[in-house]
């Protein structure tokens, strides 16, 4: 897995010798905060857990992620550093597993910075911190996944914007697909069966099912097989670039 | 040449680009991608961690057995209103929270148990089936509209393996009427008891020894105890006399033994093997009962003999009890009418929900619990097994002697005198638990004897038997000509659920009741609290000043016949400063108010600081210093 190492190490490196990780990181924290303390009650609602804080990680994701992806094969392909990768001793596979660990490392470091937090809820009450836990390994898997999407997207074109705003697309509709609202719209057009499947696509439900403190191996699953689809997709999508 | 053309048109649309395969395996990717997981979702086998703290999401052993062991097909209907509970977000994740077990069960169930989930809308058939099935509907839904959020179970008839399940009659239907968020605590207790009574064919037996008349006296005319009577209603009651008693049978489910007094060694040998077998067994000792009538002892003619006492089974269970001792507790003495006069009767106890186990099911959901002279349990020294109280005293009560209580009959304040708590909780009632040894060691010859019970046997003792009587807890009232009973304490619900709980076999003792999962801040809980406490001291002082002030002003209307102009000039000037001061006190306690709250907003201001400000802020501070190390460096290198 060295090559896979490498190119983690050399993402990683460029994502903190600009500015860019930076300011990706204040932004998380400053909105999570933000979107805890006000848009969700935290201090007023009395209750000592996490669940506002959680509630809003879907909706930062929808903004960052497809920030910190955008640039992560468009950019190459625009720069033509992408042929020079292809080039090295390293498969597309390690290349892509490489750039995808980097940017998961990178949330999984945010989330790591939202410690107050969880100082602070075990200062105001004895919260249930096995569900906390939950909340954080849920939270790092649907960032997981979204990444994945990112990186797909990222890899079917040449501009950053266009990769943000597929990949925002995409991660919208995958939260939004199973909410009761979505599917009671479609319950008199489509058949219920196919609406019921529809909704076990619905990363949120996966995400709530594992914050509110219980590991499931179905929802595990989902996360697993989402990520590697995608990835897998994205492997795809640029082998096709490099033998056009 | 054929040959070679004929190759060619086989092996040519086999092959394919590098870049067609790609397509295909794109293609092939997205089609199989969300069958792959739907079929995940749906099908894999479910295992689980339950990562919170009390297991909230994991059926407790006695419920899957429970489930396992169903003899008939079941079919449970929830009923929840969706649209009436818009508002009330609480309710719904409570509901979320029901149907969660309910799937639980269900899914662990081999498909004996179906759920269906039904909103009744109002004036709809669901609505009428909710309230026919015994749901109760609570007020205050969204637009006025009445909230069902209960459970109705239906046992099918036939067994499991027969087919056509949702064809046939339900035999015995039972529900639970609304569940209450403030039990959630006994989620799993309430439904895997549901459950475990639907799978009953009949009333469960349960058997009484009692040298009280519990049963009335039909010659007499006199009923049964309201206690016997409701438990009649639920369970076949059966007598068992103690004099001829040889054997209980193993299909009595409860076994009640009340004041037991002078049994014969073969009776005690009977509940011994009862016990050590597993049956269930409640005992209700006393050191004076007051209902009964058996006039001398055998070794006095002066004194009358209405103690009871278990010694043997005692000794050999290692429970300590004196039955010429009665606990008196002064905090909570019962309130009687006396000669004409309301007196605090110190050995007849009002227990109130302090003194009663919130974390035991037979105890948790009760107020009030009347007992009167009752006596306490504690452990032998030498005991193995464990006491876990149900009714204690408060640290305010001491132990006196029977007899004294006796001679205080006719003046129960004279028991006060030289009163010396001793700070003891004395447990008036608990389970016991652990394994039992047998207190005949000396039959071991006797066929089919037992030495020792299973590790987790359980009794439940009781100091008390005057709590089982009607005047403690009910009294008859002439509504329109009906006599009702008008219950004003729980000693009868106490009995029922001591009784349900036992003969609902060990799977279902083995469900505890849980912690809910409410939270709160406790800290700023203490904070309020204290800024309460504060307003409050502040209030009474201030408003102590204002008496004063209004006392000083009635103190000169006197003065005004005498000196009229003057009296009047001072007066109006104490009205002013009266007036100024009350206007400046309502300030002041606005101010207090404020402030006190001022602090509990602090702090929440103090915390959003941190979480939102000061982490970033030393991101940007670190990110600046390598920032400035790495054009440092570079500027050196070049």
């Amino acid at each position: 897995m060295s090559p896979v190492n490498a190119v983690l190490r050399r993402e990683l490196r460029s994502y903190f010798v600009t500015p860019v990780a930076y300011v990706f990181l204040v932004i998380f924290l400053v909105l999570a905060g933000i979107l805890t303390f006000y848009a969700g009650d935290f201090y007023e609602r009395g209750q000592a857990d996490l669940q506002p804080f959680f509630m809003m990680h879907p909706w930062l994701y929808l903004i960052l992620v497809p920030a910190i992806t955008m640039r992560m094969w468009a950019e190459e392909a625009k720069g033509g550093t992408l042929e020079l990768l292809l080039t090295l001793p390293l498969t597309l596979w390690q290349a892509m597993l490489g750039k995808f660990f980097a940017a998961w490392l990178f949330i999984g470091l945010a989330l790591v910075l939202t410690f107050p937090i969880w100082i602070t809820v075990n200062y105001l009450g004895s919260p249930d911190n096995g569900v906390i836990l939950a909340g954080y390994l849920g939270s790092w898997l649907m960032a997981g996944s979204f990444i994945a999407i990112g990186a797909c997207l990222s890899a079917l074109t040449r501009s950053q914007v266009v990769a943000f705003i597929l990949t925002a697309l995409v991660c919208v509709l995958l939260i939004l697909v199973g909410q009761p609202q979505v599917l009671d719209f479609f319950s008199g057009t489509l058949p219920r069966k196919l609406i019921n499947a529809v909704a076990h696509l619905s990363m949120l439900r996966h995400f709530e099912a594992i914050a509110r403190g219980v590991l499931d191996t179905r929802d595990l699953m989902y996360f697993l097989l989402s990520t590697i689809g995608w990835l897998v997709a994205g492997v795809l999508l640029l082998d096709l670039k490099r033998t056009r | 040449m054929p040959r070679s053309r004929l190759h060619h048109l086989f092996t040519r649309p086999l092959q394919l680009t590098r870049r067609g395969v790609l397509y295909g395996a794109l293609v092939l990717l997205v089609l199989l991608f969300v069958p792959l997981i739907v079929a995940s979702s749906r099908w894999l086998h479910a295992s689980r961690v339950d990562l919170t703290t009390d297991k909230l999401y994991t059926l407790t052993p006695g419920t899957l057995h429970i489930v396992d062991t169903l003899q008939r097909p079941l079919r449970l209907t929830l009923y929840f209103s969706e649209h009436a509970t818009r508002d009330l977000p609480q309710l719904r994740s409570y509901e979320q929270r029901v149907r969660e077990m309910l799937q639980e069960m269900v899914a662990r169930s081999h498909g004996h148990i179906r759920l269906q989930i039904i909103d009744p809308v109002p004036y709809s058939d669901d609505e009428a089936s909710a309230e026919g099935n015994g749901l109760t509907a609570a007020n205050g839904g969204s637009n006025g509209e009445r909230v069902f959020f209960g459970l109705a179970g239906s046992a099918m008839s036939g067994g499991l393996e027969s087919e056509g399940a949702d064809d046939r009659v339900p035999e015995k239907t039972l529900a639970i009427a609304f569940f209450d968020p403030a039990r959630e605590a006994f989620l799993e207790y309430d439904i895997a008891k549901l459950l475990y009574e639907l799978n009953q064919a009949s009333k469960p037996p349960i058997g009484v020894i009692s040298s009280l008349p519990v049963e009335g006296n039909p010659m007499l005319s006199e009923q049964p105890w309201t206690v016997l009577q409701q438990l009649g209603q639920l369970f076949d009651v059966r007598t068992l006399d103690a004099s001829t008693l040889q054997k209980v049978d193993d299909s009595i489910r409860v076994l009640l033994l009340i004041h037991p007094k002078r049994l014969p060694p073969d009776a005690q040998y009977a509940i011994d093997q009862y016990v050590l077998r597993g049956g269930h067994l409640a005992v209700f000792v006393d050191p004076d009962a007051e209902l009964d009538t058996s006039p001398y002892g055998p070794d006095s003619i002066t004194f009358p003999d209405h103690g009871s006492d278990l010694p043997r089974l005692f000794r050999a269970w290692g429970v300590s009890y004196d039955p010429h001792k009665v606990v008196l507790d002064r905090a909570r003495a019962l309130q009687i009418e006396l000669a004409g006069s309301s007196l605090n009767h110190p050995a007849m106890l009002d227990l109130g929900a302090q003194e009663l186990n919130r974390d035991d099911v037979v105890t948790a959901s009760l107020q009030r619990i009347n007992v009167s002279t009752a006596g306490y349990f504690d452990l032998a020294a030498d005991a193995r097994t464990r006491l876990v109280p149900l009714l204690q005293s408060s640290a305010e009560a001491e132990t006196v002697a029977t007899q004294r209580v006796l001679d205080a009959s006719s003046d129960p304040t004279t028991l006060l005198q030289d009163y010396k708590p001793d700070g003891t909780h004395y447990v008036l009632a608990a389970r016991l638990r652990g394994t039992f040894e047998s207190a005949f060691p000396e039959r071991a010859g006797v066929a089919g004897h037992r030495a020792r019970s299973a590790p987790n046997a359980e009794v439940i003792l009781v100091a008390d038997t005057d709590l089982l009587s009607d005047r403690l807890w009910v009294e008859p009232q002439t509504i329109l000509g009906q006599t009702m009973m008008r219950i004003f304490a729980n000693n009868g619900d106490f009995v029922t659920n001591l009784v349900d709980n036992l003969s609902g076999s060990s799977a279902l003792l083995s469900i505890r009741g849980r912690s809910t999962s409410q939270r709160p801040f406790t800290r700023v809980q203490a904070l309020r609290n204290v800024a309460d406490q504060k307003f409050l001291q502040k209030e009474q002082e201030l408003e102590k000043e204002l008496a004063d002030t209004r006392r000083r002003l009635d103190e000169l209307q006197p003065a005004k016949g005498a000196h009229a102009s003057t009296a009047t000039a001072e007066q109006r000037r104490e009205i002013e400063q009266f007036r100024q001061r009350q206007l400046a006190i309502n300030k002041e306690l606005r101010d207090v108010q404020h402030q006190l709250n001022a602090e509990i907003d602090a702090l929440g201001l103090r915390l959003k600081f941190i979480n939102i400000v000061l982490v970033p802020a030393l991101v940007v501070l670190l990110g600046l210093l390598y920032g400035w190390r790495r054009t440092r460096y570079s500027r050196q290198r070049r």
